[in-house]
């Protein structure tokens, strides 16, 4: 028997098992082909034949052994998918594991080049040649997590992301000489993809699991680590501080706000995490309270930029019960909605039964459903998908090595914008050797962001303001 | 029998908060008035003083919401940070009616206006 060495981490060579390599390639649910196990072929109804031939076509350019369901289902199972094409109804496990299919060339070596002509057909989702796996090895600590960057797409080019990847070279575009301080109520400071040595300036934590995954969703979102495994921060140059609205024993963010204040200077960030329920039985955003209102003003008098969720009450901030409160009057802060994401679509296992699976949630930048809306909502960001730290749903495992892929609502926004800000800041600092002030950063990141979208139900005048878009923003600073 | 009515929920969010922390109203002192050095008493220079810890439940405290700025010499201290010196919190006993205090705060000679705390969740 063969034998060869690991291409990765393994204590002993092993032995290669006598399987040919093949091809796996995935229909997309919308391609109207199917497999014959028995006939070895793709067929499709009259409308899509050529799209089947097109697939066929492919096959017969190489010396083909075998063309079968990946899954082995039976030919009756494999012909319904026919039937449930089209149904718009939520895929069974059926459904989606009749369109794999497995290709074994007669030459192993056909495998990478079937593969990839297969990629480019428009009927395929995704073709690859198959691993060949080797038994885990029990190696603890040692084998590093998975690296989550690639689905962080809010990092990547406008109209997507923020752009903050494109502005990552420039100095200080990492938000170095910044410091952001995310108030709310707990974090694990113990994640691996964190910062060592984050502080609690004040307050006292809530022991909780869900307000403890919250903020290492949010401190994930701006400062965790680079490197090959995790997630990696907008602004990971910058020095993340923390901030329990606990204060005294009891919720006070006006204090805790001043309490940042005391330790934060011109340029650096204040991020308010919180939402509460305003007159109407809706959530609201923070400065609806005349003390965290004033709390806010006197954060950016001193050149500090506050960055508070707009909340996730789907409430309308122009209403007459407003009138002449925190909602309606300019704190000085940033205020972020949250907008949807080009993911677009939910998940099964997605916020409850309540929800439809894989249905599709609206169009990319328009204003989410539960999002809070009005004229003193500034900016957006993505209000679901996030990939960061916590929760564990990408990653289980210690929960020190926990990742998400789903933190949402203005709270995952918020930070997107938060980190901005700092990439922002960082720059200017690193430029001017001083900062811009707070009107000036939120007025670049308003009059540069990629444009608000509208979509049914989602009207423009639900203003929740554009994305930021870091590679225009970065050119008036 | 009637059925309880069912509040919709206020919207969407992560954790809300622990039923644990006290419930508070947060009132804004009238220009000149102070809390005094004895418990439930407020005082104002020239107008004597308005003891009101006979209007809350027992177990009740006024503070500063941010007692530095409090202490602070108003002539240092921003405009905004001026106003935020006049916010107080009357925090309660776990338990009790916050909005039957909001009520009897109102009421004070000392407080230009009062609201609910708000109970923050995660957005």
């Amino acid at each position: 028997m063969a034998r060869r060495k690991s291409p990765g981490f393994t204590s002993a060579a092993f032995a290669a098992p006598k399987v040919p390599d093949y091809v796996v390639a995935e229909l997309r649910y919308d391609s109207q082909v199917v497999i014959s196990g028995a006939r070895g072929r793709f067929e499709a109804a009259p409308a899509a034949e050529s799209t089947a031939r097109a697939l066929n076509e492919i096959l017969a350019s190489f010396r083909v052994k075998r063309v079968a369901p990946h899954f082995g289902l039976s030919e009756r199972k494999l012909a319904a998918r026919a039937s449930a094409l089209g149904a718009r109804a939520r895929p069974t496990a059926d459904f989606a594991q009749s369109g794999v299919v497995q290709i074994v060339p007669r030459d192993p070596k056909d495998a990478a080049r079937i593969a990839a002509r297969l990629k480019r057909a428009k009927a395929v989702w995704n073709a690859y040649v198959a691993p060949r796996p080797v038994p885990a090895v029990a190696t603890g600590a040692s084998v590093a997590s998975r690296n989550f960057e690639p689905a962080q797409g809010y990092l990547h080019s406008a109209p997507n992301g923020i752009g903050a990847m494109d502005v990552w070279s420039l100095p200080g575009g990492k938000g170095r000489g910044i410091s952001v301080c995310d108030i709310e109520g707990n974090w694990n400071y113990t994640h691996e993809d964190l910062p060592s040595g984050i502080p609690l300036l004040g307050g006292t934590l809530i022991a909780s699991p869900g307000w403890k995954d919250h903020g290492t969703a949010v401190l994930g979102e701006i400062v965790s680590r680079p490197g090959v495994s995790g997630t990696v921060g907008i602004a990971h140059e910058a020095r993340a501080m923390t901030h329990s609205a606990v204060v005294g024993g009891v919720f006070n963010t006006a204090a805790a706000i001043m309490g940042a204040v005391a330790r934060l200077g011109a340029g650096d960030v204040i991020l308010i995490e919180l939402q509460a329920t305003g007159p109407n039985g809706k959530y609201v955003a923070m400065q609806y309270w005349d003390d965290v209102f004033s709390a806010i003003k006197a954060a950016t008098a001193k050149g500090i930029t506050v960055v508070e969720a707009a909340g996730n009450g789907d409430e309308n901030f122009e209403l007459p019960v407003f009138a002449g409160t925190g909602l309606q009057k300019d704190s000085g802060a940033i205020v972020v909605g949250a907008g949807i994401p080009p993911t677009n679509f939910f998940d099964a296992d997605g916020f409850g039964a309540a929800l439809p699976g894989y249905s599709k949630i609206g169009v990319p930048r328009s204003r989410i459903w539960f999002s809070n809306h009005g004229r003193i909502v500034n900016v957006q960001g993505w209000g679901w998908h996030v990939t960061t730290c916590g929760y564990g749903d990408a990653q289980g495992g210690a929960e020190n090595r926990w990742y998400t892929h789903r933190f949402s609502g203005t709270s995952s926004a918020s930070p997107i914008v938060t980190g901005a800000v700092a990439v922002l800041q960082g720059i200017a600092k690193a430029k001017h050797g001083a900062p811009l002030t707070p009107a000036k950063v939120r007025s670049i990141l308003m009059r540069t962001g990629t444009p608000q979208a509208a979509g049914p139900g989602v009207p423009l005048s639900q203003r929740i303001g554009p994305l930021p878009d870091l590679v225009k923003a970065v050119k008036l600073v | 029998m009637a059925r309880p009515r069912r509040t919709p929920p206020p919207g969407f969010a992560h954790a809300t908060a622990p039923e644990h922390l006290a419930p508070v109203v947060a009132a804004v002192l009238a220009p000149g008035w102070r809390i005094a050095a004895a418990r439930g008493v407020f005082e104002r220079a020239g107008a004597g003083r308005l003891d009101v810890a006979g209007d809350l439940p027992a177990g009740s405290r006024v503070a500063y919401t941010v007692p530095a700025l409090a202490r602070a010499d108003p002539a240092t201290l921003g405009e905004p940070e001026r106003e935020l010196a006049r916010h107080v919190q009357i925090v309660l006993p776990r338990g009790a009616d916050p909005r039957a205090a909001l009520r009897r705060v109102r009421r004070w000679a000392c407080v230009e206006r009062a609201q609910l705390a708000p109970r923050p969740a995660l957005p």
